[in-house]
């Protein structure tokens, strides 16, 4: 698959060309399940956009039924960033519901397989996206991460995945999940080019009262001669799977190789960083997804009266981890426990960003994993609480506010793909692609 | 902390949520292992640490009072609306 | 005996431009659902920016309420289920309100004063429009996201009385300052009372009871004393702790009683936390300098009327109880040559009762310019004070007419010469001589009957004044 840096190069009717291919591509690898569907704006390099970013006119569901009949009216702030930089949304690709999940198996349009093992999960939520990707059906995809649902799958499917700093990427038009986590990022082939659409998303959005309100761009002073100093967390990584214990390895010293400064480090026991995300992603998607009535957009499951209107429209348009999370949220902020809970998370969030904050006075980037094991089988976290669990490695950088970017290192012996994540200081990206492009080129991943 | 019916029942009335008879168990249980993992947040000592969270320190933007309207929004909305009349977004009656 | 405690909440509607949080029109009368956006419609992926001139009437409003401004205060989410609320969430400011520590003086007829605490004002957003038509309702959400400041008083107040006159005030001063219509029956001016009674001297605050959704100064005083009515009794039969518990009720104009709403309680939870969407709202030095700069108060205006006009305490209250009426006073005044005695009984008496149904001081078809000339024309005795209501009914009716086209239409111009009213006064005086003789005798009465006539025989046009100087001269 043609990389987004040449694909920048070709013409309008090379374009074209490309993307009539690239459409029976994809219709002959349809139970793959990536894409939900294909439409085309503009004429521009073809980008797969996730479920829930609003592209006009679109269908743009969220991977939910009770969104089912909506049609975006306007274009979220990054697809206009898209269409001015030559670059057009193809396509519409796969997400656990509502964001909501590590697998892509709660979509309303079914699961959507791993491009490397039609039995096993491309991860989630951004499934889809990773999928279209890593199959060399799509150039390059948005996802968006809250808990790392662009990272987690990117590793999963062998492809580079980042979350930016929040409020460096607009979320004006992105269906909110949690307000204060989420954010949209690329997904590509390779690191230079998820710089390149890093670079084209972000900046200020008077449209986003939470946008940082930066310009500065990356590609200009990308640079991977830069000698670093990187954190490894070696405690961190005892829980993981022997899989990713290996590939820890193997960067480290691909990273040492590089002329990188090596420092181990510790961080505080990641199942608090559980608790604190789940209690405030929730209770901020409760909130987010109460607009959601069937009263003025969407499917709704008309009653005798109001009220059941909103009992039917909710209870059949939302799947069980969306209900499950609606429940905790409400249960989080409701009267009585609100302080215990909420509160307590927030103040855990502090505590987080301080440790991160510590660990980076001295140190350029960390080096972490992304998820406990390779892509699992379907089926395999289908208890709640361990699917949560496998999100131990993600969740403190979105707690945080962080910027991070999983890459590809290797396969394991069934030719799964292994993922590791370098975290950067606030607004560091720079640093971020820096340390990035230089271990990427040191491991020389084959897809 | 412990999830019951009684609580779920509070919950799904905020939430306007009905889980059905065969589910709720279920539901009650996951609700449970998950109140009692985030329990562990009581082990943190958080003395004295802000009470709310935000990324920067920044003020909120402010915007110039000053209308833009794209009517193609309510048009498009109101075209695909579940239901529509006369410009109105249409729901059964609401008892008082 | 007991004693009254009742604390107000009212919600005014901001006369910005745009919404609170997106930039669709807030003026009215528009077809339903056209002032709506992605924001106010609460599609996925919008989200809320806050309106500056919002922010700039609130401070606004604390300057005139002599309260603090807070330089720091946030939003936050309150969730609630209803097809007026798009996002099934309002933003308002529940931990900390952009203006706290407020006051506002209320006036007695007695000329006594009490002060008012304001207990805060904080901006939220208001929720659209259910219009219920048999089995089905209508939702507008024109009206969603339009800017509120919620003032909430302090239970301070004690009598219905009492009530009405902080209302009062409060709605002259938003008027004053402009920051919104304030107009009850359009909603842009909501009370909401709060009730409880006590055993006087008992410093304890009893059961609080709501009443919403009056749309009147006369309807809120009568529910009030009813409500209280209804709570003293319960107290009285022994039945207070199950009859009176906390809740809304709503005011029944036809019955003239409060009833229940049904089911308010168990909604209650709203589940407040903080708007993750919004930064913290702060006020610069520069918001500070700028925003603090308000128009001349009413207590203010009605001081300096007394002073610099000489006027009582009675009528400056009556001419600055709106800022319409004290604008149009001045307007008048504004002209050369208009007393403001004169001006008051023009404007408070004779314009004032001919301002009926529609038709009010805004719109008069006399305006203040036109007014203060008549008055001028009194004052320069161009016109008796008699003829000039003539004139100013003509005037009513005829718009496009000038004060002296009128005067001349009419005829009504006075005269003042002497010499002309002297030859009058001759003419009756020798014309009933006997009338003379019984004056002379000592029937003082008779002295009516010949200015009477003497006004008679000019039509109405001899200055009454220079009439009685004359006559009197003459008849000794």
């Amino acid at each position: 698959m043609i990389t987004l840096k040449e694909a920048l190069t070709l013409n309008k009717d090379e374009l074209n060309k490309f993307k009539d291919e690239l459409r029976n591509k994809i219709e002959a690898n349809k139970d793959l399940n990536a894409y939900i569907d294909v439409n085309s704006v503009g004429e521009g390099v073809p980008i797969a956009i996730k479920d829930n970013i609003q592209v006009k006119d679109w269908s743009i569901t969220s991977g939910s039924k009770i969104l089912q009949g909506y049609i975006a009216p306007y274009n979220a702030t990054v697809i206009k960033k898209l269409l001015d930089n030559g670059l057009s949304p193809f396509g519409r690709v796969n997400m656990d519901e509502f964001a909501m999940g590590s697998t892509t198996e709660s979509s309303f349009y079914g699961k959507t397989q791993n491009p490397h093992a039609s039995d096993r999960v491309p991860g989630g939520s951004s499934g889809g996206s990773a999928a279209a990707v890593g199959a060399g059906l799509a150039i390059a995809a948005l996802g968006s991460d809250t808990g790392g649902s662009i990272r987690q799958p990117a590793a999963f499917c062998g492809i580079v995945g980042m979350k930016p700093t929040y409020g460096r990427v607009s979320r004006y038009g992105l269906g909110a999940y949690a307000s204060s986590l989420d954010q949209i990022g690329p997904m590509t082939q390779n690191v230079e080019d998820a710089a390149i659409l890093y670079d084209i998303i972000s900046g200020s959005d008077e449209k986003d009262s939470t946008n940082a309100g930066r310009d500065d761009k990356v590609i200009p002073n990308l640079d991977a001669t830069r000698k670093l100093t990187i954190a490894v967390l070696p405690k961190y990584v005892e829980n993981a799977s022997q899989d990713i214990k290996d590939a820890y390895a193997k960067a480290i010293e691909a990273l040492k190789a590089a002329g990188h400064t090596i420092v181990e480090r510790e961080m505080m026991d990641a199942k608090y960083d559980i608790s604190a995300y789940y209690i405030t992603a929730t209770a901020e998607a409760t909130t987010n997804l109460a607009r959601y009535d069937g009263i003025r957009y969407g499917n709704r499951v008309e009653g005798k009266n109001l009220e059941e209107t909103f009992y039917n429209t909710r209870s059949e348009g939302f799947g069980d981890e969306v209900k499950r999370r609606i429940l905790l949220g409400n249960f989080v902020l409701s009267s009585g426990y609100y302080e215990a809970y909420y509160v307590k998370a927030q103040k855990t969030r502090h505590i987080i960003k301080d440790e991160y904050a510590k660990i980076f006075e001295d140190v350029d980037l960390i080096l972490s994993p992304v998820a406990p094991t390779v892509a699992p089988r379907f089926g395999e976290l289908a208890n709640p609480m361990d699917m949560y669990l496998s999100d131990i490695y993600t969740i403190s950088v979105n707690l945080a506010g962080l910027p991070a970017l999983s890459l590809p290192i290797t396969k394991n012996s069934e030719g799964m793909p292994v993922g590791l994540q370098l975290i950067a200081k606030a607004y560091d990206e720079q640093t971020l692609f820096d340390g990035a492009l230089s271990l990427e080129r040191e491991v020389a991943y084959k897809a | 902390m412990q999830v019951d019916d009684a609580l779920l029942s509070r919950l799904e009335k905020l939430s306007f949520l009905k889980i059905s008879e065969d589910k709720r168990e279920e539901i009650i249980e996951q609700l449970s292992e998950i109140v009692g993992f985030v329990d562990n947040l009581s082990e943190l000592d958080t003395e004295g640490v802000d009470a709310t969270f935000a990324m920067s320190d920044a003020a909120t933007p402010l915007r110039e009072d000053t209308p833009d309207c794209n009517p193609e929004i309510h048009e498009e909305i109101l075209k695909h609306a579940p239901k529509s009349a006369d410009d109105f977004f249409i729901v059964p009656k609401i008892i008082e | 005996m007991f004693e009254v405690v009742i604390g107000l909440e009212v919600h005014v509607q901001l006369n910005t431009k745009t919404k609170l949080f997106c930039s669709c029109p807030t003026s009215f009368n528009h077809k339903q659902n056209t002032n709506t956006c992605p924001t106010c419609l609460a599609l996925p992926g919008a989200l809320p920016v806050l309106n500056k001139e919002v922010v700039h009437k609130s401070i606004m409003l604390g300057t005139a309420l002599d309260a603090t401004i807070n330089r720091v205060s946030y939003f936050d989410r309150k969730s609630y289920f209803y097809p007026d609320s798009p996002s099934a969430y309002q933003i308002t400011q529940l931990y900390t309100p952009i203006v706290e520590h407020g006051k506002l003086q209320i006036d007695f007829e007695d000329g006594s004063n009490k002060t008012i605490r304001v207990n805060r004002a904080h901006i939220e957003a208001d929720a659209g429009k259910n219009i219920h038509d048999g089995d089905i309702s209508k939702v507008d959400l024109n009206r969603a996201g339009t800017p509120l400041l919620e003032i909430v008083s302090e239970p301070d107040l004690r009598s219905a009385e009492e009530a009405i006159l902080y209302l009062k005030k409060l709605h002259s001063i938003i008027r004053y300052i402009d920051i919104g219509d304030a107009n009850m029956q359009e909603g842009s001016f909501r009370v909401d009372v709060n009730v409880s009674i006590r055993p006087k001297g008992d410093e304890k605050l009893y059961t609080r009871v709501e009443i919403k959704n009056i749309n009147s100064f006369k309807f809120i005083q009568k529910a009030i004393e009813v409500e209280v009515s209804r709570q003293v009794e319960a107290w009285e039969d022994g039945t207070y702790d199950e009859e009176i518990v906390q809740e809304t009720r709503l005011f029944d104009q036809v019955k003239q009683e409060t009833r229940s709403m049904r089911g308010k309680e168990e909604a209650a939870d709203y589940r407040y936390f903080p708007e993750p969407d919004l930064l913290k709202c702060e006020v610069t030095d520069e918001m500070m300098e700028k925003y603090t700069k308000i128009p001349e108060l009413p207590d203010a205006k009605k001081e300096r009327f007394v002073s610099e006009y000489g006027m009582n305490q009675y009528n400056a209250s009556v001419i600055t109880s709106s800022v319409e009426m004290a604008n149009f006073f001045e307007t008048m005044m504004a002209e050369d040559g208009v007393s403001a005695k004169t001006a008051t009984t023009w404007l408070t008496v004779e314009l004032q009762a001919r301002l009926k149904g529609d038709v009010n001081i805004m719109n008069s078809p006399v305006d203040a310019k036109k007014l203060g000339f008549l008055v001028k024309r009194i004052d320069d005795k161009t016109i008796s004070g008699k003829a000039a209501k003539e004139v100013l009914d003509h005037l009513m009716e005829n718009e496009a007419v000038s004060v002296d086209d009128a005067i001349d239409t009419l005829g009504l111009k006075q005269v003042t010469d002497t010499g002309a009213i002297e030859a009058m006064c001759d003419e009756i005086i020798n014309a009933n001589q006997d009338k003379v003789e019984q004056y002379k005798a000592g029937k003082e009465k008779l002295f009516g009957f010949f200015v009477g006539q003497v006004m008679k025989a000019s039509k109405g046009s001899a200055n009454p004044q220079a009439v009685n100087e004359i006559l009197k001269a003459k008849l000794g």
